[in-house]
Formats: structure tokens, C-alpha cells, sequence
């Protein structure tokens, strides 16, 4: 099977009791294109992107990848058709070393059958790989540092190392640039770039100029529901959008 | 990973712990190492033989329960330690090897035809029958985490220690005596030296295949899963897959120990599949240290040696135990195995 291209969501519905978190949602995820998805604090991103890689059933509405509808296809087997997301709350595993998670992340994404064949540490393929990803993302520790003594940039461009370990196609990133130097920042724009070549990006994010460098296309969200969505001059000029939003972040 | 020639030139910039532990090649995923494992196991070899020299013979029918039950602690100790899914109910797949051996052992005797004697057919067949159960009750029980999946093994194994009772064929809570052991090509199982060593490889054999699963990418994503599963789905592994292989695995070993528990009597009786049982065998994993495999041999022997001494001494014994349990898990946090391994390196 080729590589997907692009990821489609429509009409996602999403809701705990009376709280409606995100409603009638059409989301479009491209290879070639990073679309960021923006909106004040609880308008929904984050569940989105939950519902968006499997990780959340909707109430309603299909997720389409190319033409194949993946909305039954739980979060493992998305992430195996290429679909990956990262955490807005870093968070690797604690007894294993900086290049081991990255390792752990690969052999989670490639593993077929019961995986007792081999042992984990020993495969030079998938370590250079590793190490290579390291450098990728500007992570310049010994990857035999333990997690434990990554700061918090760290932990974030670990997070990111991680999830382009599953090598995806489509990528989902909530915040991967919060709490980052202005140097990581720049490092990790610069990737996205780069990866954008041949990689589809969905990008949750605050920092409003990394936005609008970067974006291709903008999806602002408000409770829950898409407010505005069209090209970065066209968002910026909104009259909605620049009410609700933008405004409070100037 | 991490060899020490590969790491790149970069100097850490998370310089403010960089002592000599993270210029260890993978400091933090560091098991015993292999010295600690093979110390405790010539310990254990030698143990009948010290014994009887110091004129403690008798111990010998005690020392070869504590190997047994080590290696039942040893397999639950995959599950629990690696695998953190506290089962309170693997005293069950002790019963199914018990009685899977006991009753052909049982009617090989009363010449129905539809037993043997064989250890070669025995216990495989335990270990099958014991897989089998492992993979029902553990498939049902992964749908549950935590506290709740302690109960559910617990209810599991309180379902099976009934079913053991009711079998009136063979004694049903009294339990049956059996004519003798299983036969093993031509070493005598009737001898309890010879068993004791045959029970000590077949331990040597099941820390050996434990240790290299640990290692695996199956063991790996185990281990992981422990930590954070819904970040591990979250990259792609199919959690319970790794999960469940682990507690069959787990369940098939531990029945193993239950056929060579009823070797060992020659006593068949629901009582080894009681569900305080299943409660020793999870405080030897912990006595021993939880997540090191070898712990659960050391767990098993502190403990009957424990029970044996206090015995010897006081009628109070159950309190001088207990009173050890609470000394050990205070003063050692990584049980007996983390005495010797010396502090734990990452926190």
C-alpha cells in the first residue's frame, strides 16, 4: 500500500454529558501542507487531535484517510497507517535512556507478531536511526542520558524525536513548541519545515508569530466548532476572528 | 544503543548531574547483573548439601518448596515487576499443574490407560493446560487495570480453588495421596536429592528464557506499558498484545512449579491453590525485589527459611515473620535483590 496523503475529518462531535467539546469538526490534514489549528484555552484542540489519531471515539462524524475510512481503526492501527501525534505534556518512559525511548517508539510503531525474536538493543538499523532522529530534532545529549536529566526542552524535542520515530506521514503536534529557548524554537520550525516536504502537519499552537511564519493554511476553533478557517492573510484580516481571539493574545 | 564509542561529540547540555553514572553506557535500564543471579543459584545449588553437612538435613524437603515456589515467584514476578499487572490469583495455575500432573499421575496408578507417569508428558501437558486457563482468565482480566484487576485474578482464583475442591474423584478438599513421582528417563525422582537438582535446572532454565524476554522488544514494550500505556499506544504498540503473551507465559510457568509442587508431596489437595497462596507468592516478589526476576528465589527462600526458623523457636512464629516482612520492606526498598545490587541508580 503507498504512503496516505492526506487526512480528512468531517462533522467530528465530541461530548462529556452536557459539555460539548467539539462540534461538526471538518478538519483537512495534507501531505505538503501544515495546517495550524488554533483557539483560545478549551475551544477543543487537544480533543481534536484525540479524535483526530483514534485516541477518542466521536459521537459522530468520519475521519477518512485518503480514500480509506479509518473512523473504527483505533489509535495503534492508525499510528501504523501513518497517522501520529505528539503530546502536549511530555512524557517519556522513565526507567529508559534518552536514544532507548526513541528506539522504544520505533519498535512500538514497526512491531508485528509477539516480538521475542531479538533483543531490543541490538539492532544497528534502527539505533543509527535513533541517533540520527536525536540530532533531527537539535536533542544534543548523549542518548545514554537518562530522561530524568533532560530539562524540560529536552523533553519536548524528545517527545517530537519519538514521534517521527513511528515514521509517520501525517503529523499531529499539540504545542511542541511551548516552553522551548527561542534557539529550540527556531530549530524545531526550521524541522517543521523541512518535514513538511513530504510530511502532512496539523499544528496546535499559542505563539502567534510561529504561526503565521509557518502555516499554510489556519483552522481557528471556538467552542469547540471551527470559527474561521482559510489562509493566513485571509485569518489575520477576520473580523470574528481577531474579536474573539487574536486581539486578547496582542 | 549507547555504546560508549558511539556516543557523539556533544557534550551534555543537561550538565548538573553528569557524574560518572551517565557516562555508563544505559545507566538507568541496568538489571542484576549477571554475577548477583549466579551467586544466588550456586547458593541454591549448594544449599542440600551445606544443610546437610551442618546436620540440617531434614530442611531438604523445605529447600526444594522454596525452589519450586521461587520459580512460580520468578514467573509472577514477570507480570507484576515488568509487566506491573499485580495478579493476586497465579496460587490458581499452581492447582491446574498440580492437578494436571496429580490426576494422570493418579491414574496411571489405578491403570485406566488414561494417565502416565512420564515427566516428559506430564508436565508439558501442565504447562499447556496452565497456558491455556492463562490465556481465558488473563484475556478477561486485561479488560481491567489497577486495584480492579487484582480482584478479578482473585476472583478467578477463588472460582478455580472451588472447582479443585469439588472434585470428589480426587478427595475434593481433603485432598489425595498419590503412590509416587513422575519418572524421568533414567534419573530416580524418588530420590529427593536427585529432584531437588532436577527442580534447580529447571529453574536455572526459566530465569534464563525470563531474562532474555525481559530484553526483547516484547519485554521492552512490557516495561513500557508499565509506565505510561496510553503514550505507548500512542506510538504504535498493541499494549495488550504484549500484555497477555506475558501472562500466559507467566501463568504456564508458574503451573510448571504446581506439577513439580505435587512431585515434591506427592500430595494432591486444593490447598496450594488457595488464594493466600497466590498473597506468598506476591510477597516473595516483594521481599526479593520486585522487577529482577532472580528476587523471587531469593523472596522464596528468605521466606520459608524465615517460616522454618521461627518455627524452630517460637510458637508465636506468624509474628516474627511478619515482623521480618515490615523490617525487609523498610530497610530494603528494592527487596533482598536491590540489598545486593547497592542503591538504585535512577531516581
Amino acid at each position: 500500500m503507498s504512503d496516505p496523503t492526506t487526512l480528512r475529518a468531517r462533522g467530528l462531535d465530541k461530548h462529556y454529558g452536557n459539555l460539548h467539546v467539539t462540534r461538526d469538526l471538518d478538519v483537512e490534514v495534507e501531505v505538503g501542507r501544515l495546517q495550524a489549528l488554533i483557539g483560545p484555552n478549551g475551544a477543543g484542540k487537544t480533543t481534536a487531535l484525540a479524535q483526530l489519531c483514534g485516541e477518542l471515539p466521536s459521537a459522530a462524524g468520519t475521519v477518512h484517510l485518503d480514500e480509506r475510512d479509518v473512523t473504527a481503526i483505533n489509535l495503534p492501527g492508525r499510528v501504523r497507517l501513518g497517522v501520529a501525534r505528539s503530546w502536549q505534556i511530555s512524557a517519556p518512559f522513565p526507567d529508559f535512556t534518552v536514544g532507548e525511548n526513541v528506539v522504544l517508539a520505533a519498535l512500538a510503531a514497526e512491531h508485528r507478531g509477539f516480538g521475542f525474536r531479538g533483543l531490543a538493543r541490538r539492532d544497528p538499523a534502527r539505533n543509527d536511526r535513533a541517533r540520527h532522529l536525536l540530532g533531527e530534532v537539535g536533542l544534543r545529549v548523549d542518548p545514554a542520558t537518562p530522561v530524568g536529566e533532560l530539562d524540560h526542552g529536552g523533553q519536548r524535542l524528545l517527545e517530537l524525536a519519538m514521534v517521527l520515530a513511528t515514521d509517520p506521514v501525517i503529523l499531529l503536534l499539540d504545542e511542541p513548541m511551548a516552553g522551548l529557548t527561542p534557539g529550540e524554537v527556531q530549530h524545531v520550525s526550521d524541522l517543521l519545515v523541512r518535514l513538511r516536504a513530504d510530511h502532512g502537519i496539523l499544528l496546535v499552537e499559542h505563539d502567534m508569530d510561529v504561526v503565521f511564519a509557518l502555516a499554510d493554511g489556519i483552522t481557528v476553533l471556538a467552542d469547540g466548532a471551527v470559527l474561521a478557517s482559510g489562509p493566513p492573510e485571509a485569518i489575520r484580516r477576520d473580523e470574528q476572528v481577531r474579536a474573539l481571539y487574536l486581539q486578547e493574545v496582542d | 544503543m549507547a555504546d560508549r564509542d558511539d556516543t557523539p561529540d556533544e557534550t551534555p547540555e543537561t550538565g548538573r548531574e553528569a557524574g560518572p553514572e551517565t557516562a555508563a553506557p544505559i545507566a538507568v535500564t541496568s538489571r542484576l547483573p549477571l554475577v548477583v543471579t549466579v551467586a544466588v543459584l550456586v547458593l541454591v545449588a549448594a544449599a542440600p548439601l551445606v544443610a546437610d553437612a551442618v546436620g540440617f538435613s531434614y530442611l531438604l524437603g523445605t529447600l526444594t518448596r522454596a525452589v519450586i515456589l521461587g520459580m512460580a515467584a520468578v514467573a509472577l514476578d514477570y507480570v507484576v515487576g515488568y509487566g506491573g499487572l499485580v495478579s493476586l490469583g497465579h496460587a490458581m495455575f499452581l492447582g491446574t499443574g498440580a492437578y494436571t500432573a496429580g490426576i494422570l499421575l493418579f491414574q496411571y496408578a489405578e491403570g485406566t490407560g488414561l494417565g502416565t507417569d512420564q515427566a516428559l508428558v506430564a508436565w508439558p501437558a501442565a504447562m499447556l493446560v496452565g497456558a491455556v486457563l492463562g490465556w481465558a482468565f488473563g484475556a478477561l482480566a486485561l479488560r481491567t487495570r489497577g486495584v480492579y484487576f487484582i480482584m478479578v485474578t482473585l476472583a478467578f482464583n477463588q472460582m478455580m480453588f472451588f472447582l479443585f475442591n469439588s472434585l470428589a474423584a480426587y478427595g475434593g478438599d481433603d485432598g489425595v495421596r498419590l503412590s509416587g513421582r513422575n519418572r524421568l528417563g533414567p534419573l530416580s525422582l524418588e530420590d529427593d536429592l536427585v529432584f531437588y537438582y532436577v527442580c534447580v535446572v529447571l529453574l536455572v532454565v526459566v530465569l534464563v528464557v525470563f531474562n532474555r524476554l525481559v530484553r526483547s522488544p516484547s519485554g521492552w514494550l512490557l516495561r513500557a506499558a508499565r509506565d505510561n500505556e496510553p503514550r505507548l499506544r500512542s506510538v504504535g504498540a498493541r499494549t495488550r498484545r504484549h500484555q497477555l503473551t506475558a501472562f500466559v507465559l507467566s501463568a504456564s510457568v508458574a503451573s510448571l512449579a504446581g506439577a513439580l509442587a505435587v512431585n515434591e508431596s506427592q500430595f494432591l489437595s486444593p490447598a496450594i491453590s488457595h488464594w493466600t497462596q497466590s498473597g506468598e507468592l506476591l510477597v516473595m516478589v516483594i521481599i526479593g525485589g520486585v522487577g529482577s526476576l532472580v528476587g523471587g528465589v531469593l523472596g522464596s527462600f528468605g521466606l520459608l527459611v524465615l517460616e522454618e526458623l521461627a518455627i524452630e523457636f517460637t510458637g508465636n512464629w506468624q509474628f516474627f515473620v511478619g515482623l521480618g516482612l515490615i523490617m525487609i520492606v523498610l530497610l530494603a526498598r528494592r527487596g533482598l535483590a536491590g540489598l545486593l545490587l547497592g542503591r538504585r541508580r535512577n531516581v
